[in-house]
């Protein structure tokens, strides 16, 4: 997949993932993985970049004796996926006119 | 590899990542190993699942930078090492500077060893036939050049590598890499090249001028320098050496009266016996001019060439006038009717001599009289000591106005000491009912009362200092 188009996939694809509920960094990598190949490398910069634009903000909760830092959704964050809703309705369009549905 | 290994490796890659953004990332990659692990994966199995920490970083990096000046996280952090960096470019400047002024002086020194060198064989062109030593030196110091052409390109490299530094360091961050490394290789062999053509050049030249059996005291005598010995078989009553920077001196002499000196451009003098009046008169002296011309070998022979000597024979009954300006003027083993010993900047020493009335004067210098005797003894100066050991005279007067005035075993009759500023302390041979004594003491203490019914006379005054004075038989 082109790499800008799935940059900014990947980004929509954490913030559903958050309207579902918090996770944290190992589970929102498992969950990610079963629809992209994504890797923990890739993930880090996407979630502090999500923060950086308030979409998304973290804490952190104690589990087993250690602290995991969770990560939530923000209305921005919200108002991002439904942005997304008609930036993909533009897309369909745009893949019927390749495919030459549209004439 | 574990979990501490991955984490280190990973903190390790992320050097010049802001601390705080870095420790971010590693909390994250450390609760993902630890999550791993919660779900039943060994350490090491986590770690080798995750993308190198190496990549970690390196994605980090690519998305949020290194967060330094000019760059995401804003001037925050470059405006609070804003001073450091500014004190890190003055210090580098400081050291361009020292290091400059370094290869300057060493320039300037194979320059000046190079034409010392030239004009050394120049001036005693006349004294080597063979003057191949000529070559060598100039072979000599021209390597000395060589090195010193090489250190200075090693301070041009220097230079330039601290200014890139600076300049870097101002605008991005300071970076090491690979480069650096090969600077400092090159600048050590810069450093090692210069140095050795250095020693080597100089290693020539000194063989060269030990080679050609160079002297540099040939250079003194090249310059008209003539020793004057001359011998005085005539009668003589009167002997009169008056001289300007030149020291004095008078030995006893086996034979003839003799008066040796040496005449040279820096220095005549005129020598006549009329009438049994022996006078040595120096008419003219630019020695410090001449010195110049000597250059630096002038300094270690000035002090020969500027003594005149007179020997005189046992049984000598006249009078002897030595005068100087700027020298010193010492009696030894002699014997005369009169002695007037006179400078102005010099010590004044008799020893071991024997006149019916000596009279020792200096204004700078100290005044030192041992195993001598005279009817009237007269010793003055005005900033230095008086030292009188073991000396015997009818009238004794030993004054100075700075400085001590020290007796050891000293006789008269008729004595007097007087300092302004300095202590009087010794002892005098006799007992103390001897003498009737006068002591003043301005601030000081005195350990001898005034008075007594002696037939001897004893005066000392100090103005500033004690008096500390004993009698042999006391």
């Amino acid at each position: 997949m082109d790499i800008q188009i799935k940059k900014g996939l990947l980004d929509v694809c954490v913030l559903a993932l958050l309207k579902r509920g918090d996770s944290y960094g190992y589970q929102l990598i498992s969950e990610l993985s079963k629809a992209v190949e994504i890797s923990e490398s890739t993930l880090y910069p996407i979630l502090k970049r999500l923060m950086g634009a308030g979409q998304l903000t973290s804490y952190e909760r104690a589990h087993n004796g250690r602290l995991r830092r969770y990560y939530a959704i923000t209305p921005a964050g919200l108002a991002r996926l439904h942005e997304f809703d008609s930036e993909w309705k533009e897309m369909e369009k745009l893949n019927a006119f390749i495919k030459g549905e549209i004439l | 590899m574990k979990k501490s290994g991955y984490l280190k490796r990973l903190r390790r890659a992320l050097k010049g990542v802001p601390k705080e953004d870095a420790e971010g990332v590693v909390s994250y990659c450390s609760e993902l190993i630890d999550d791993g692990v919660e779900r039943g994966k060994t350490e090491a199995e986590v770690c080798a699942e995750l993308d190198p920490p190496e990549t970690v970083a390196e994605n980090y990096i690519r998305e949020n930078g290194t967060g330094k000046a000019n760059e995401r996280t804003g001037g925050a952090a470059s405006v609070a090492t804003l001073p450091l960096r500014i004190l890190g470019c003055i210090v580098g400047v400081v050291l361009i500077i020292v290091l400059a002024a370094l290869v300057f002086a060493f320039a300037v020194s194979a320059i000046a060893l190079f034409l010392a060198g030239i004009y050394a064989v120049v001036v005693s062109f006349g004294l080597f036939p063979e003057n191949s030593g000529l070559a060598f030196v100039q072979i000599g110091t021209g390597i000395v050049l060589i090195g010193t052409a090489v250190l200075f390109i090693l301070l041009v490299q220097l230079a330039a590598g601290l200014l890139g530094a600076c300049a870097r360091w101002m605008g991005r961050g300071f970076r090491s890499g690979g480069t650096q490394h090969a600077k400092k290789r090159g600048y050590l062999s810069c450093l090692a090249v210069g140095l050795s053509f250095f020693a080597l050049g100089i290693v020539v030249s000194v063989s060269a001028f030990g080679g050609m059996g160079f002297d540099s005291e040939k250079l003194v005598v090249a310059n008209g320098l003539v020793l004057q010995e001359q011998t005085v078989t005539a009668e003589v009553s009167e002997i009169n050496v008056d001289m300007r920077n030149s020291a004095v001196s008078v030995e006893k002499s086996d034979g003839d009266l003799t008066v040796s000196y040496y005449d040279w451009d820096g220095s005549t003098k005129e020598f006549s016996v009329e009438d049994g009046v022996l006078t040595l008169t120096e008419t003219e002296n630019d020695a410090f001019f001449s010195a110049w011309e000597h250059g630096i070998f002038w300094g270690a022979f000035a002090a020969k060439y500027n003594e005149v000597v007179v020997r005189l024979p046992d049984g000598y009954s006249g009078t002897l006038n030595l005068k100087t300006l700027n020298g010193t003027i010492a009696t030894n083993h002699i014997t005369c009717e009169t002695l007037n010993l006179e400078t102005l900047n010099g010590a004044v020493a008799m020893a071991n001599t024997t006149a019916e009335t000596a009279t020792l004067s200096t204004q700078n210098g100290m005044v030192v009289v041992s195993d001598s005797t005279s009817g009237k003894l007269h010793a003055q100066t005005q900033n230095g000591a008086v030292l009188l050991t073991r000396c015997t005279a009818g009238s004794m007067i030993a004054k100075t106005e700075n400085g001590a005035i020290t007796l050891g075993n000293v006789a008269g009759t008729d004595m007097e000491f007087e300092t302004s500023n300095g202590e009087i302390s010794g002892s005098i041979v006799g007992k103390r009912s001897d003498f009737h004594v006068t002591a003043d003491v301005g601030l000081g203490a005195c350990n001898i009362q005034n008075g007594g019914s002696g037939e001897k006379s004893l005066r000392v005054e100090t103005g500033l200092g004690m008096i500390l004075i004993s009698f042999t038989e006391d």
